[in-house]
């Protein structure tokens, strides 16, 4: 989606929620629900109760403050995910620096934990999957992740195996300029 | 023209064979978060609504209290034909009002038969109302003597009745007719 179109489309949505629109904010939270989830999985170290816990405060505080969004300065994600730092900071002061300070030893002073390299290119891949289209998000699943071959997934999506190729090759193509520019 | 050919086993990007399992939440989890705001939206949205509800009564009061206070307002001055209309002994309402204090008012309602009771409420809420355009004082005493009055009684209004008293008996009586169809 073009920046421009997106920020169209977002402000619109958000005009929407403001006038109690429960559709629109519905479309804004399923576009968004996957990378925010995502993110936060990585953020907490796949700790899947704080994950929950934290997604859920900072959509919360999204329905809440929904009104300072601003489409011209970022994107409905970048926003939410600047929501979830300040959460995962807050609750890095209770939560971490107890857990830390149980199992290792280590005072976290309420930093939110940086990853490790390894991690951080799972995120970014992860992220970088999460911010391509349904279809293309599709495509790449299926065939780097659960690694099936191309006739299979043409079974499975009843087409043939031309159509697949050529929605890998796209997908593929995409998924590798977003990844350039996230990874810088 | 070199051939574009499409090579099945070509990784995903440099260095990147496969990709990771994507964390997903599960469906209880997604449906109940968005529920939940959801609901807090409804809740803004009523706040707000009775915020701008309140604005707007209060921006009412104010042009009340105002033109009630303003030294050469024509309708103090020589009320219309179809102005306050005397009471009982021939003053109009602002003018009974300007005469009794509320709490000389008040002090009558102790041990006085219930008429008597409803009467001299109904008299502080009218003297705050027009002497000090105080809305809030008004309504607190006209919802006694209105808790004086059975619902099955029906409710006349007199010409000098104020506008906050008519329209609380008609929201009384509106509420009851609610009642009434309900059950």
């Amino acid at each position: 989606m073009e920046a421009g179109e997106r920020r169209w489309l977002e402000r619109g949505l958000r005009e929407a929620v403001l006038a109690g629109d429960e559709q629109a904010w519905k479309a804004l939270y399923e576009a968004s629900f996957d990378r925010l989830y995502a993110y936060v999985h990585y953020r907490t170290r796949g700790d899947r109760q704080q994950a929950e816990e934290i997604v859920q405060d900072c959509w919360l505080i999204a329905v809440r403050r929904i009104r300072r969004f601003d489409p011209d300065r970022g994107a409905f994600i970048q926003w939410l995910i600047g929501i979830a730092d300040n959460v995962l900071r807050n609750h890095g002061r209770k939560w971490w620096r107890r857990r830390w300070t149980e199992i290792a030893g280590i005072e976290a002073q309420g930093r939110i934990p940086s990853p490790s390299a390894s991690i951080e290119q799972t995120e970014s891949v992860a992220m970088t999957l999460l911010s391509l289209p349904p279809a293309y998000q599709a495509v790449l699943r299926a065939k780097y992740e659960e690694r099936l071959p191309v006739v299979e997934i043409a079974t499975r999506w009843h087409t043939t195996p031309k159509a697949v190729e050529s929605m890998l090759s796209r997908a593929r193509q995409a998924f590798r300029t977003a990844y350039r520019q996230a990874t810088g | 023209m070199a051939e574009n050919r499409f090579d099945e086993d070509e990784p995903l990007a440099p260095g990147l064979p496969g990709i990771p399992a994507i964390p997903t939440a599960s469906p209880v989890f997604r449906r109940a978060v968005l529920e939940k705001t959801t609901e807090t939206m409804r809740g803004i949205r009523r706040r707000w609504r009775l915020m701008m509800a309140a604005g707007l009564c209060a921006a009412y009061a104010a042009g009340f209290a105002t033109m009630a206070l303003w030294p050469g307002s024509p309708e103090m001055e020589s009320p219309a034909p179809g102005g306050p209309a005397p009471i009982a002994d021939g003053r109009s309402v602002f003018e009974a009002a300007e005469a009794e204090e509320p709490d000389m008012l008040l002090s009558g309602v102790i041990g006085a038969p219930r008429e008597e009771q409803i009467r001299l409420l109904k008299e502080t809420g009218n003297t705050y109302l027009s002497r000090e355009g105080d809305i809030a004082s008004a309504l607190y005493y006209y919802r006694q003597a209105l808790e004086l009055i059975p619902t099955s009684r029906t409710v006349t209004f007199d010409p000098h009745d104020t506008w906050l008293w008519i329209s609380l008996n008609e929201s009384r009586m509106k509420e009851g007719n609610h009642e009434d169809t309900r059950s």
